[in-house]
């Protein structure tokens, strides 16, 4: 471990391209040859790239079998009977084609959700960075308390509060609590600190914009990078949330995708072959997400970077 | 008022404006789906509903003072869901903060080949949501399913996960899901040290190891610092992970096995919604206190 | 003014009333198998009401919870199921209604006097018993035949008998029994006598521990610490491949558990024999599951719901629509022909078994007294949570129970009930 962490470094990289690649390492180094280090230094990593990709080729390969198989057999093998389309279609006509209806939901609360926390997010977090107003210090100070309390914390009571005036069981009852990201708002702070000049503000107001409009033509086109940043960190979230749709929803045509495999889980002891279903249906769900964000992630470091989590 | 009765100039009243109508709406939700839940759940927390005698009759709401909170803190359950969750997190939080740490140093040095391919590699699991990856696990970690099982015990280990190893389990599935998203932030916060600091350590004279832990670490610590936070404040919410793994129908997590399931249970088993509020109010103050640590903590080091 | 508001009341009651023309619907919240089938069968057979089922999930498993706050939230389907144990609980919290307005205690005397007491609570009757389960024993007849057994008729010959299995071949046992089913050695304390809560003298009696109760466990303490029987999580991978090589050759079951058996293990249709439960000292049976229909609060059409609970509960139309999925055992003695009938016709499965007249009479035998807790829910849960952790030790299901009784009674107090022990 020690040799290894004698780094060359190639250099400050400003753009979320990173490194030139990488290089001759050894100069600086005593001793050992360079190649023995860079083994050494890239078999760490290649074993964490292992541990992460193992559970995701198992999940691949397992939507390839018939449910025998999935019990019996090598795991990280697909089967020959490659069963991926039966798999796919039994999952969108079980219980009445349940799936593509926990889809299409959870897109919906994901999507639209992320969209509207980004917006919500970086209005906010540009107000409180550009403008002075009485108390801001104090009313920033409650968001950052948002941010520390766990998400589930505040869920049971917005559910206890909800169904003394009956809103829950409805797509608000989820949609709503979801657009709301204080850290968002942290982020947004950080960034608009970070990237909009005051100057630039100071002249589109001398042209004798209003302040909304400034914040549309001038502050959301500079924060873009941020509000992407933003907007990925929520859809995740979003995506991830469980335990918010399980306490407000009861109508299954309303379930999120995870709230649906959860459901599938508790009655394998009913029918066992929901074991295969839910290993199709959390494919299904993630590596078409997996395949998407790959090219994407080149903005969750750059906006990492910016947004400061200085 | 008088102030703002008087006539501002249009700057001031523009502003407000801008203020009011940027801020407003995220004020407004925030307000809605925070703060009165927040003050509902502490409200609620002093009352209880009392059965009388047998009880068909239907409950009785009560104000109850302190007697949730007294119940929760002699209450057997919640203090060892606590106690499991705070343990939980001492071992998952250094876990994940140390192995991203040196992965981020190691790919952060000139040494590693195909470094952009292992950034998107280990952030894989950070898109996979969590209950997704807990069922993944789960059937990693059931024997006859489970691939690891059979080559572990070909190798003479017989492991059982979903018994006295559920707490190591639970804390995998975390740190794989985790890990990849740490490594990158603090990667990215060792991107941003000045090369020039870097040179002049070295030339200084220092090792490379030393340039590592001394000059790096300590520009990248406020971002473990923050990755720490949300760590913490991350295990305090354990609920999916435990939930999914509790369907193994032979493991020894109870319903009731971290707080948030306590407050799920109390709420929707036994609908004893009082005392539910009273747990997510404990939560939400373990949470605080933990947070005002490390923030102290922190604020210390920076000082330094 | 006055007038207005009394012919529009006048209408209101006359479209809710005679309703001739009109068609109303109701909603049907179930998990029970064969819930589906009766539904169809019923929207086939009626005009003015059709019911619109939803498949929930199971009781325990989330639907009970997604029951109460659909109540809560203003959204109460207008017909539930409700398994025996949590009718108390749905009472205390007001989730669902009394039935007394609609004429339920002309149904009293086709229901057994066991089945009645789990549904009428204090002064009022809050469910309409649909389906039970007395326990009996199924076992292998074709093994046993093989191995010159008789099945087993006092639990000190179903000893003998595991030993004997045993002793044949060493890896197989006589029976597997779910290592955390409550509802299983809840019915198991039921039969030897136990009463583990009690209303009867107008405050709550909890006792697991009583002499019956203790006995209960100690046996089975004994019986699992000899390994003569599996205990493990029923219907999992290995107690399905133990079933399918023979290595696992009877169950304490109840009538509905044919259909799991005959959906895990099809290839055993034929090969099943069903018995009188091992009795103690004189035959008695405990009641293992089997469900009640209820009408929530708030529901918009109790007497189309209460319509649709009577023949769901007593039309032997209902019986035959299920029987094709669900072996289930109707409460209702005036349809016990027609599911012996329905169920020997339409279930290949279960021909021959002679399973009818053996749950007929073990229905019979169900000491009448026992009463269920008013939050078995959390008390299952619990239970669950403490034979998990404990079962299989020396003395585990002993400790479990008196582990679980003291919890109960603490739990129960904590909520203001009236408890003593």
């Amino acid at each position: 471990m020690t040799d290894v962490l004698e780094t060359e470094r190639p250099g400050v990289r400003s753009g979320p391209k990173g490194a030139a690649g990488a290089r001759r390492g050894g100069a600086t180094g005593g001793g050992k040859p360079w190649w023995l280090r860079r083994s050494v230094a890239t078999s760490l990593v290649a074993i964490a790239g292992l541990y992460t990709l193992l559970p995701l080729v198992w999940l691949v390969f397992a939507v390839t079998k018939t449910l025998p198989e999935l019990y019996s057999g090598n795991g990280f093998a697909p089967s020959a009977g490659f069963h991926v389309v039966e798999n796919v279609r039994d999952l969108f006509a079980a219980d009445g084609g349940r799936f593509g209806r926990w889809l299409l939901n959870t897109a919906v609360y994901a999507v639209g959700g992320a969209f509207c926390a980004t917006m919500l997010s970086v209005a906010a977090g540009y107000a409180f960075d550009k403008f002075p107003f009485r108390g801001k210090e104090k009313w920033y100070g409650l968001v950052i308390v948002g941010v520390l309390i766990p998400n589930t914390a505040i869920v049971i009571p917005l559910y206890l509060m909800m169904s003394n005036l009956q809103l829950t069981d409805t797509m608000w009852s989820v949609f709503i609590p979801l657009i709301v990201n204080p850290f968002g708002v942290y982020l947004a702070r950080a960034y608009s600190s970070g990237a909009i000049p005051n100057e630039l503000l100071e002249a589109a107001r001398v042209d004798g914009a209003g302040e909304v409009r400034t914040f549309f033509s001038v502050g959301l086109r500079i924060m873009l990078p941020g509000a992407v940043t933003i907007f990925l960190i929520q859809f995740v979230g979003i995506w991830n949330n469980f335990f918010l749709p399980m306490v407000m929803l009861t109508d299954n045509d309303l379930f999120t995708v995870a709230q649906g495999l959860f459901t599938w889980n508790s009655a394998v002891s009913q029918n066992p072959d929901y074991t295969r279903l839910i290993v199709v249906g959390s494919a299904v769900t993630t590596v078409p997400l997996l395949l998407l964000f790959i090219p994407l992630q080149r903005w969750w470091r750059a906006g990492l970077a910016e947004g400061g989590v200085k | 008022m008088a102030s703002i009765t008087s006539p501002p100039n249009r700057r001031t009243r523009q502003r407000r404006n801008g203020v009011l109508l940027l801020l407003g709406p995220f004020g407004l939700l925030f307000l809605l789906t925070y703060i009165v839940p927040l003050c509902y759940a502490v409200g609620l927390s002093f009352f209880r509903e009392r059965f009388e005698g047998i009880g068909w009759d239907g409950p009785k709401l009560v104000f109850a003072w302190f007697d949730n909170y007294s119940r929760a803190l002699t209450d057997a359950e919640f203090l060892a869901g606590v106690g499991r969750v705070l343990l939980y997190g001492l071992i998952y939080v250094p876990l994940l903060i140390l192995l991203a740490i040196s992965l981020a140093l190691l790919l952060d040095s000139a040494l590693t080949w195909g470094r952009r391919f292992f950034h998107t590699l280990l952030f894989l699991p950070h898109i996979v949501p969590g209950l997704v990856a807990s069922i993944i696990w789960l059937y990693l970690y059931t024997p006859g399913l489970s691939p690891l099982i059979d080559g572990f015990s070909s190798l003479g280990w017989e492991i059982d996960f979903l018994g006295d190893g559920v707490m190591f389990s639970l804390v995998n599935i975390a740190v794989w899901g985790a890990l990849g998203f740490n490594v990158v932030l603090i990667f990215v916060g060792l991107q941003a040290v000045p090369r020039s600091t870097v040179d002049a350590a070295r030339i200084d004279g220092a090792g490379e190891l030393r340039i590592a832990f001394h000059v790096k670490l300590p520009q990248v610590l406020p971002t473990v610092l923050v990755a720490t936070l949300f760590t913490i404040i991350g295990s305090l919410q354990l609920y999916t992970e435990p939930m999914i793994l509790r369907t193994s129908g032979d493991s020894p997590i109870s319903n009731a096995w971290t707080p948030n399931m306590l407050a799920y249970t109390s709420a929707f088993n036994s609908n004893d919604y009082h005392y539910a509020a009273t747990v997510s109010v404990l939560i939400a103050l373990l949470a605080g206190i933990l947070s005002f640590a490390v923030t102290r903590f922190a604020n210390r080091r920076a000082l330094r | 003014m006055a007038a207005g508001v009394g012919s529009a009341l006048l209408a209101s009651c006359g479209l809710a009333g005679s309703g001739d023309d009109e068609v109303v619907t109701i909603t049907f919240w179930s998990w029970i198998s064969g819930s589906r089938e009766i539904v169809d069968r019923f929207n086939e057979t009626h005009d003015h009401i059709q019911v619109e089922f939803e498949q929930v999930p199971s009781g325990l498993g989330g639907g009970y919870s997604k029951m109460y706050n659909a109540v809560r939230a203003g959204k109460a389907p207008d017909v539930v199921t409700v398994e025996y144990p949590q009718v108390p609980a749905f009472v205390t919290h007001n989730v669902i209604q009394p039935l007394t307005d609609h004429n339920v205690e002309e149904l009293r005397d086709q229901f057994p006097e066991w089945a009645w007491n789990q549904v009428a609570l204090g002064d009022d009757v809050y469910a309409v018993p649909k389906d039970m389960a007395p326990q009996v024993f199924l076992y292998r007849a074709d093994v046993f035949e093989e191995l010159g057994l008789e099945p087993p008729t006092t639990w000190e010959e179903f000893r003998e008998t595991a030993e004997q299995v045993r002793a044949e071949r060493p890896d197989t046992v006589l029976a597997t029994l779910g290592n955390n089913d409550a509802a299983l050695f809840a019915g198991l304390a039921w039969q030897a006598g136990a009463q583990w809560f009690d209303t009867s003298d107008g405050h709550w009696r909890v006792d697991a521990t009583d002499d019956s109760s203790t006995a209960v466990s100690r046996y089975w303490d004994e019986v699992i610490a000899d390994e003569l029987v599996n205990i493990e999580p029923v219907f999992a991978e290995k107690h399905i491949a133990d079933l399918q090589q023979d290595r696992s050759l009877g169950m304490v079951a109840a009538p509905w558990m044919l259909g799991n058996l005959s959906r895990f293990v099809p290839e055993l249709a034929g090969q099943w024999g069903a018995v009188q439960l091992p009795a103690w000292d004189g035959t008695a049976a405990g009641n293992y599951g089997g469900s009640t229909l209820a009408l929530p609060e708030g529901a918009s059409h109790p007497e189309e719901a209460m319509e649709f609970a009577r023949w769901v509960a007593t039309d032997p139309e209902a019986v035959a629509a299920a029987a094709p999925v669900s072996s289930a055992m109707p409460v209702s003695h005036e349809l016990f022909d027609s599911w012996e009938t329905e169920l020997e016709a339409a279930n290949p499965y279960v021909q021959g078994m002679g399973l009818p007249e053996v749950a007929r009479a073990a229905s019979e035998s169900i000491p009448p007294d026992w009463e269920w807790g008013p939050d078995m829910t959390e008390g299952f849960a619990r239970l669950m949570d403490e034979l998990t952790a404990s079962i299989g030790q020396p003395d585990g299901i002993q400790s479990a129970l008196r582990r679980w009784q003291q919890a109960t009674v603490d739990q129960l107090r904590l909520r203001g009930f009236d408890v003593r022990t």
